[in-house]
């Protein structure tokens, strides 16, 4: 049961979710984590902190920012 | 699962709140591929590259590589960043206090923060008040806590007899170890465990300096005095006076000719003396909560926390001391004890060895304060150029 659930969630999220859109979001989070990371690593701060970070910062731009760009991109 | 299937039949049906069903589905699946996403990322590679700079590296002994060397050598181990950092502020701020020399100030130690609170803090004693507000431009950044203490009243001389003290099981001249009771004139203090020389490499006899007299003030005064091992309730004696230490209040004393200081403390277990922790190193024991023992001569064998590393004192004798450890409570030393040092296994071999933290000397006998107090093996070391 949960494994046909899974097997049908790569269609399911291809199928919801254009591929330019994926790509999309693929993009900015790879360069979100990416920025974090290094500015974490530069500055020594707590690694709560940077888990809070990234995690807000990829539900802010997956709720509010990347509809509307994927909405103006298409 | 079903829904999701079907989401413009879903779509169909509500036309009044469209489309904000299936843009809000859409929204949730969304987050959720890029939160995975992300998840990946982090836990792939992110945080352990991140996690990979908190730490730093610190020397937190030094060790002779085997028991019968001379030389020592650095011991390092990793330690947060965050802990270490805020460590290295009170450092400078300690500086900043032992420099003004405040004369209220009756004694001034750093207390380490542990891994999980890693604030380090500075604690002060003193005889007036308003000494915060002197000390409230040096530690800034610093929380400091001030404990009000009354002047410090004279010792009263506690007797002890030497018959209570703990003598040396076996005379072995070749083989005198540290923690056993020893004599100078009236006196009673007890071995330390062979002090070097860093510089040549030989080997001295220790204990407090006090314990020749003078409140520990004589710095050559009692060359060439005796000291003396007791066995079996008879004098031996082991050496004499090569000079003293008031500011560490530590006596060095050349061995007789037959005699020879052992790296091992008497009664203690594992009894071999392997080097001493530095400051960092005390810290970190601090951090982690681990205990002090210490053998006295009277008072036997004991344990305590580090109440403060790194501390300025100027409660006995004419000169502030630097470079001093409090642990324990003052029931850990009597007057005897004098001179035993205190010690922790040594971390990479604990069933074989031990590092010394430092050498005690006093312990508190004012109202107010609990704890027993001396220099620094890490001091002794620095300033001194003799170790453990």
């Amino acid at each position: 049961m949960a494994l046909t659930g899974l097997s049908r969630l790569p269609r399911l999220v291809l199928g919801s979710l254009p591929w330019r859109v994926l790509v999309l979001d693929l993009v900015v989070i790879v360069a979100w984590v990416g920025v974090v990371t290094f500015a974490f690593e530069g500055a020594g701060w707590p690694i709560w902190l940077y888990y809070a970070v990234i995690f807000s910062g990829v539900i802010m731009y997956s709720v509010g920012i990347g509809p509307l760009l994927s909405r103006r991109g298409s | 699962m079903t829904d999701e299937e079907r989401p413009d039949t879903d779509d169909s049906e509500n036309q009044g709140s469209e489309p904000d069903s299936g843009v809000r589905r859409r929204q949730l699946l969304r987050t959720g591929v890029n939160v995975s996403v992300a998840g990946a990322l982090v836990f792939g590679f992110g945080a352990n590259y991140v996690s990979s700079n908190d730490l730093d590296s610190i020397t937190y002994a030094m060790a002779r590589p085997e028991p019968g060397a001379t030389t020592l050598e650095p011991r390092t181990k990793e330690v947060p960043v965050a802990w270490h950092e805020s460590l290295r502020i009170a450092l400078r701020v300690q500086e900043e206090i032992r420099s003004s020399s405040l004369s209220p100030v009756k004694g001034s130690f750093i207390v380490p923060g542990s891994y999980d609170d890693p604030q380090a803090s500075v604690s002060v004693d003193a005889t007036e008040e308003n000494i915060s507000d002197s000390l409230g431009n040096l530690t800034e950044e610093v929380p400091v806590e001030v404990s009000l203490v009354d002047e410090i009243p004279p010792k009263s001389g506690t007797d002890h007899d030497s018959e209570d003290a703990y003598q040396v099981s076996e005379l072995d001249p070749a083989h005198v170890p540290g923690g056993v009771v020893c004599q100078a004139g009236e006196n009673f203090g007890t071995l330390t465990p062979a002090l070097f020389d860093a510089e040549t490499g030989s080997r001295f006899f220790a204990t407090s300096n006090h314990v020749f007299g003078a409140s520990g003030t004589k710095s050559t005064e009692h060359q060439g005095e005796s000291l003396f091992l007791l066995h079996d309730g008879e004098q031996h004696q082991i050496g004499t006076v090569e000079r003293g230490y008031p500011e560490a209040d530590i006596g060095q004393i050349a061995p007789a000719e037959e005699y020879r200081p052992s790296t091992e403390i008497e009664r203690a277990s594992p009894s071999q003396v392997i080097g001493h922790y530095t400051k960092m190193g005390l810290a970190d024991l601090s951090a982690r909560g681990e205990s002090l023992r210490k053998v006295g001569a009277l008072s036997d064998d004991s344990a305590g926390r580090i109440k403060g590393i790194d501390g300025v004192t100027c409660y006995t004798g004419a000169v502030c001391k630097s470079g001093q450890l409090k642990w324990g409570d003052e029931g850990d030393l009597v007057d005897g004890d004098s001179g035993s040092v205190n010690f922790h296994q040594d971390p990479e071999n604990p069933d074989d060895y031990l590092l010394v933290g430092g050498i005690n000397n006093a312990r508190t006998w004012w109202p107010g304060s609990n704890f027993a107090w001396g220099t620094a093996a890490h001091h002794l070391y620095s300033e001194y150029g003799l170790h453990f």
